[in-house]
């Protein structure tokens, strides 16, 4: 916990400083009249279709197989809808073991979750760790510990963590485990992760192991392969990430009608919006000014109830550098959420605001913090002025 | 494998990937106006009274977790079940956002408290960034020398998230303040005409009076915290043990390890020496922990504030000359700081009231240890004239204390 807030508080000063110039204006909101009986008003997350009960408060059900149930729930709602209320709602789920050191693991590991999906990973990643030592066999524990030190660029020690989940037992997941962490480290993947897929016949993780393919792909510079694993993944199973790496892929190809096309379908989160945004102005849509007025709003909505927006940092980022041409700030903001997150599209928001801001200094920084943390990528070497396209280094 | 923990493990392997995406969590919106005084002028020995609008909006999406709205269960809310549901949603909202009576007997009588009370009206449908709010809206009359507290407790053992964005304007001052449904108080929103001359320029309940409140509780919670916490008055204890602090003018002899205070004067002396520096101790990894700016984790924090209270105790029974006591409580303060840093983090002091929070906290740690040495001095009077204090009481309870801290430690470590 104290770890999250070292870095919020270094964070936060700049990410103030960087919205200081945004009006605090209040939120819009639109008055609606329904007319008849049957007119919908508001449409909720499919998963409260079979509502648990949640009369009792959570403080009172100690059962911790009920609770473990629930906040899975919550914490899948949350990531099919990006709305973050969900996070809050496993949290009050899991509130008679929240911080316990005495907590069975399987709901320290759901804790975990639940502050990685806040984005307060060294929380996160604390809480595995102590939660592992008391039960080692947790394979659910150590693949989110890998996901987290991928994350975080610390490559081998994923691949120690991918290690264990091969220890408790579980040699699928500790295989897909490795070969995405090794195709972040320049090495082949391609042919065992698709592998894995042809050996799966659930769908769903089907779907998954072909987002890793497609992600390993576009690393290695296979973008129009990338984009085919990108289309069958979703067309196997809807999955928010997956849709919007898709879209990344597309703006990033100059692709922004079909990317337009593939945002349109998926929720309002902050990010969607931003992409949308982004999207709009490449096709010199009107309405992408209005999209940049509504993440303003949203920013400023995040301030107003106390929410740290430096958790946010990677979006601001985006935004200034797409939608308010601000070069300079957006590379600081690129740095701060170094700090915080490191994955791909991280390091690529930082060359990217550097190279436009022409700071050759930062551009040498980041060029050599991504080479130190051993990460391989296509989109990186081409985000750096003067250097040839990448070799082909390729996944297959 | 089971299909349960297929499930299982392949959300967990998404979960590095979803972090990509943010929004803001559930808030709910009030808006608080003073609409003028009901009574143009107080009329002697009747309260002049106050009316206010209080408008409150709620995401359907977040209410439907306390009355089912959604009765089908299509996941689909229509007007018609909203409707339908609406005397429970009302009856919810009345229970869980209302106005407090103010502490102490009644200022005026039982109708006008009642008038104070927030009986909340539907009020309209409306579209915000994130979904369809149900509006309410309630006014209410109260006694203007009273204070006006505003409970919200909505949502919370629902969404640990949940927050309250307060608005409005009272007492010619805009209100903006955001609460949670977690913190222990309610929210003031005005302090009552009794508080300041009504000249229309006073301070309203703005975030003054969430400083003032955080800086209240927080003081509780901080001399509540000494007190209770076995651990940190039995570090005390060890700590004050061998000094003979006599008020009634005896002149006590002290234990070898105190040799220079051979008389009362030097006993208080050191015992502000000692008080001080443990307060300085703890006082500065206390606010260190608090805005993250160091860190320590509670699986070492805790088995060594067991293991200061074993090594103090000892050095009771077998002093070394080269160990000063204030030193010792100062380093062993600042082990403790990190203690009482826990409960504070955990008790979640709402951001921005932070600052505010850690110095109520403190200033509570400092009374609570001014008691509970206090109550020590007055309970020892009997005992610290006597020729057999120091071997007795001093070294008796310090040879106590040793297994005492010796047991919490072990438990600590092994737990």
């Amino acid at each position: 916990m104290t770890g999250q807030r070292r870095i919020r508080s270094s964070c936060s000063r700049w990410i103030l400083l960087a919205l200081a110039a945004m009006p605090l204006g209040a939120s819009a909101t639109t008055a609606v009249q329904p007319a008849r009986d049957d007119e919908v008003v508001e449409v909720l997350p499919a998963a409260t279709r079979s509502r648990p009960a949640r009369t009792a408060s959570a403080a009172q059900v100690a059962d911790p197989a009920l609770a473990a149930l629930r906040a899975r729930q919550d914490i899948g709602v949350a990531r099919q809808t990006g709305d973050t209320r969900f996070w809050g709602r496993a949290q009050a789920v899991l509130t008679p073991w929240w911080n316990r050191p005495d907590a069975p693991a399987d709901l320290a590991v759901l804790q975990a979750t639940v502050m990685q999906g806040r984005h307060e990973f060294d929380a996160s990643r604390a809480l595995l760790t102590a939660a592992l030592a008391r039960s080692p066999g947790h394979a659910q524990g150590w693949l989110n510990l890998a996901a987290l030190e991928r994350l975080s660029a610390r490559y081998a020690e994923s691949l120690r963590a991918c290690e264990a989940v091969a220890r408790a037992g579980q040699a699928f997941y500790a295989a897909a485990c490795r070969l995405e962490t090794q195709s972040l480290l320049g090495q082949r993947a391609a042919v065992g992760l698709r592998a894995l897929a042809d050996q799966t016949r659930d769908t769903g993780q089907r779907s998954w192991l072909l987002s890793l393919l497609a992600e390993a792909q576009e690393r290695a510079g296979s973008d129009s392969a990338a984009a085919d694993s990108y289309r069958r993944s979703l067309a196997l199973g809807f999955d928010l990430y997956t849709a919007i790496a898709y879209g990344d892929l597309l703006l990033r190809t100059g692709q922004a009608a079909q990317a337009l096309q593939v945002l349109s379908a998926l929720p309002e989160t902050d990010a969607v919006l931003l992409r949308r945004a982004a999207a709009w102005r490449r096709l010199g849509d009107p309405r992408w000014s209005g999209g940049r007025a509504m993440l303003r709003e949203r920013t400023a909505e995040l301030l107003r109830r106390g929410d740290d927006p430096a958790m946010h940092a990677r979006e601001l980022a985006l935004t200034a550098l797409w939608l308010e041409d601000d070069a300079v700030r957006a590379l600081e903001l690129a740095r701060r959420n170094l700090l915080l997150q490191r994955e791909p599209l991280d390091w690529w928001v930082a060359l990217q605001s550097a190279r436009r801001a022409n700071d050759a200094a930062a551009l040498a920084e980041v060029t050599g913090a991504i080479r130190a943390a051993g990460l391989h990528d296509a989109r990186l070497a081409a985000a750096q002025p003067g250097t040839a396209l990448p070799a082909r280094r390729a996944a297959e | 494998m089971t299909p349960a923990l297929r499930a299982l493990l392949f959300t967990g392997c998404m979960a590095g990937a979803a972090s990509a995406l943010a929004h803001k969590g559930s808030d709910a919106y009030l808006d608080v106006r003073h609409v003028g005084d009901a009574a143009p002028a107080a009329v002697a020995g009747v309260p002049a009274q106050r009316d206010y609008r209080f408008s409150l909006a709620v995401a359907i999406k977040d209410l439907d977790l306390l009355v089912p709205i959604d009765a089908n269960a299509d996941a689909r809310v229509t007007w018609g079940e909203i409707k339908a549901v609406m005397p429970m949603l009302l009856e919810v909202l009345d229970e869980a956002a209302n106005t407090e009576p103010p502490p102490g007997p009644p200022a005026g009588s039982q109708a006008a408290t009642a008038t104070c009370r927030l009986d909340w009206r539907f009020d309209g449908i409306e579209r915000r960034s994130d979904g369809a709010y149900l509006r309410l809206e309630a006014q209410a009359r109260c006694a203007a020398a009273q204070v006006l507290a505003f409970r919200y407790r909505l949502f919370r053992d629902q969404d640990a998230t949940h927050r309250l964005l307060v608005t409005g304007r009272i007492a010619g001052k805009d209100l903006l303040t955001t609460a949670s449904p977690q913190q222990p108080s309610s929210l003031i929103l005005d302090r009552g005409a009794s508080a300041a001359p009504d000249d229309g320029t006073r301070a309203p309940a703005t975030r003054s009076s969430s400083r003032w409140s955080a800086l209240r509780d927080y003081f509780g919670l901080g001399v509540h915290h000494l007190l209770e916490g076995y651990d940190h008055l039995a570090f005390l204890l060890a700590l004050v043990l061998p000094l003979r602090l006599g008020v009634f003018g005896r002149v006590p002899r002290a234990l070898p390890r105190a040799a220079a205070h051979d008389d009362a004067g030097a006993a208080w002396w050191a015992l502000l020496r000692t008080v001080t520096a443990f307060t300085i101790g703890h006082s500065v990894t206390l606010m260190l922990a608090t805005f993250g700016w160091m860190q320590a984790s509670p699986r070492w924090v805790e088995p060594a504030i067991a293991m200061s209270i074993a090594v103090t105790a000892l050095l009771n029974l077998r002093p070394v000359r080269w160990i000063r006591t204030d030193v010792l409580a100062l380093l062993f303060g600042l082990v403790h700081g990190y203690g009482f840093a826990g409960l504070l983090l955990e008790a979640a002091a709402p951001t921005g009231l932070l600052r505010w929070a850690l110095a109520g906290f403190n200033v509570g740690v400092e009374a609570g240890q001014l008691i509970a040495v206090s109550g020590w001095v007055l309970l020892s009077q009997p005992l610290v004239g006597r020729p057999w204090y120091p071997s007795v009481v001093a070294r008796g309870a310090s040879a106590l204390l040793v297994p005492l801290a010796a047991w919490w430690f072990w438990q600590r470590v092994s737990r």
